[in-house]
C-alpha cells in the first residue's frame, strides 16, 4: 500500500499538485466512497442507466480524489519567489524616533525581518515568541519588525505594554510590504549572512520551528 | 439529460476566468497621491529599483490623462493581495491603494502592462496575476468551459436531433400500423378509432 501511494504522490507532483499521500486513510476513504457509489449504481439498476452512471463515475472518481488530497493544503499557503534571491533592502524609520534603518548595513549577520501590525491578534500573540528568539540569539542573529498599516500612536503604545529587544520600524505607504510581496500579517522572512532569503514564514511563528531555521545560518 | 446537458454547460461558462474582466466604469477619484509626490522622481519613491528587477522602460514616460487611463488597466490585471478576488483597481483596502501607487509610479515611467506584471510577480509570485497565465496545467482552466460548452450543446442537439428521428419514426410506423389493421365497417367507430389513434401519438 505505501509503495503504491508513493508511486501516486510522485505521479501527482510532477503534474503539480503537491500532496502528502503517506495518510493511507485519506484514499482508503475515497475508495469507500466509489465502492460505494458503485454499489448504489448496481443496487438501482432497473431504474437507472449502469452506462450512464459508471461513465458519470468515471468522471467523478478523480475529482473525489482531488478534493480529498486538496484539505492537506492550505491555500494562504503561497510560495514566496523570493526564497533563495537576495533580501530587498529597505531603508525605514524606527517608532521611537532616530537615525533610520538600513537592512543591509551589518551584513555578515543573519536577520529576521518580522512584518505585523496591532490590529492583527496573531502578531500580537508571536510577539513574545520573537522577543524572546531576539534575545537567546543577541550578537548572533539582528531582528527587525516592520509594521504594517497601521498608526504610530498605537504601536507605541502597545509597545510600551509589550515591551520589544529590536527595532521596529514604519513602513510608510506599504513599500517594504509590496518589495517583500506580503499577502498579510504575520509573515516572517529569516536571511542569511549574504542577505539571501533562506526561509518565508506564513503566519505566526513559533520558538522551535524559527531557531530549525536560524540554527543553520548562526553555525551553532 | 438534456436539461443536464443544459445546466452543465451552464455551469461551465459561470466559471470561466474571463468572469474578472467585466469590470465597472474606471473610478472618478484616481489615486491619491503624497505631497511630495511634485518633488521626489517617481523611481526613488519605489522600494525596488524597477530597472534593477525588470529592465529598462519599453516605451516613453506617461502622463495626465494616458497615465490614469493606463493605470487602471493595468491595475484591472493584478490581484489585491489581502482580499478574495479583487483586482487592484477595484479594492478600496490600503494595499490595494499602495499597489496602485506603485503601478502608477511605474507606468509614469514608461513600462508596460508585462513589465509592470512581472515587477509585482517578482515579489508576490504567480498568484499577484487575476487571470493564470495560459500555460501548464492553467490551459485546462482556460480551455475546459468553452470545450464543455461545445461539447455539451454538441449533445443538446444530438440529443434532439435523435428524439426527433425516433418519433418520425414512431409515427411512420403508428401510420402504417393503423393503415395494416383494418377499420370498422361501423363509420363512427371508425371515426372514434381515428381520433383514439391521433390522440395517443
Amino acid at each position: 500500500m505505501d509503495a503504491v501511494l508513493a508511486r501516486l504522490a510522485t505521479a501527482l507532483s510532477e503534474m503539480g499538485f503537491v500532496v502528502d499521500v503517506t495518510g493511507a486513510a485519506t484514499v482508503l476513504l475515497w475508495l469507500g466512497v466509489v465502492a460505494a457509489l458503485v454499489a448504489l449504481g448496481v443496487a438501482l439498476r432497473k431504474r437507472v442507466n449502469l452506462t450512464v452512471w459508471f461513465a458519470g463515475l468515471v468522471v467523478t472518481a478523480p475529482l473525489l480524489l482531488v478534493l480529498g488530497l486538496s484539505f492537506q493544503n492550505d491555500p494562504h499557503q503561497i510560495d514566496s519567489p523570493l526564497v533563495g534571491r537576495p533580501a530587498p533592502d529597505f531603508l525605514l524609520s524606527p517608532i521611537d524616533g532616530g537615525a533610520p534603518v538600513r537592512l543591509s548595513e551589518q551584513r555578515g549577520t543573519p536577520a529576521v525581518v518580522n512584518f505585523w501590525a496591532t490590529w492583527c491578534v496573531p502578531c500580537k500573540a508571536e510577539h513574545r515568541t520573537l522577543v524572546a528568539v531576539a534575545r537567546r540569539m543577541e550578537g548572533k542573529a539582528r531582528f527587525f519588525g516592520v509594521v504594517y498599516q497601521d498608526e504610530p500612536a498605537k504601536i507605541r503604545k502597545w509597545l510600551e505594554g509589550a515591551g520589544s529587544a529590536y527595532p521596529q520600524l514604519l513602513d510608510v505607504g506599504s513599500k517594504a510590504a509590496i518589495a517583500y510581496g506580503v499577502y498579510g500579517v504575520p509573515e516572517t522572512y529569516v536571511i542569511d549572512g549574504d542577505g539571501v532569503i533562506t526561509y518565508k514564514f506564513t503566519g505566526p511563528v513559533d520558538a522551535a520551528s524559527l531557531l530549525s531555521k536560524l540554527a543553520p545560518l548562526v553555525g551553532s | 439529460m438534456r436539461l443536464a446537458a443544459l445546466l452543465l454547460a451552464g455551469f461551465a461558462l459561470a466559471q470561466t476566468p474571463l468572469a474578472p474582466l467585466a469590470g465597472a466604469a474606471p473610478p472618478v477619484t484616481p489615486a491619491p497621491a503624497s505631497p511630495a509626490a511634485a518633488e521626489v522622481p517617481a523611481a526613488s519613491r519605489l522600494a525596488i529599483d524597477p530597472a534593477e528587477l525588470i529592465g529598462p522602460p519599453s516605451g516613453p514616460p506617461l502622463s495626465g490623462e494616458a497615465l490614469r487611463a493606463q493605470t487602471h488597466v493595468v491595475a484591472k490585471l493584478l490581484r489585491c493581495p489581502v482580499c478574495q478576488g479583487l483586482s487592484v483597481a477595484d479594492s478600496p483596502s490600503e494595499s490595494a491603494l499602495a499597489m496602485k501607487a506603485e503601478v502608477q509610479d511605474l507606468v509614469a515611467l514608461g513600462y508596460d502592462t508585462e513589465q509592470v506584471i512581472a515587477y509585482f510577480e517578482a515579489s508576490y509570485g504567480e498568484f499577484i496575476r487575476l487571470e493564470p497565465k495560459f500555460e501548464g496545467v492553467n490551459v485546462f482552466v482556460w480551455a475546459a468551459p468553452v470545450l464543455l460548452v461545445v461539447l455539451g450543446g454538441a449533445w443538446v442537439i444530438g440529443s434532439v436531433s435523435l428524439a426527433g428521428r425516433r418519433r418520425a419514426q414512431k409515427d411512420a410506423a403508428a401510420a402504417t400500423a393503423s393503415s395494416a389493421s383494418p377499420t370498422p365497417s361501423d363509420p363512427a367507430l371508425a371515426e372514434y378509432l381515428r381520433r383514439v389513434r391521433e390522440e395517443s401519438r
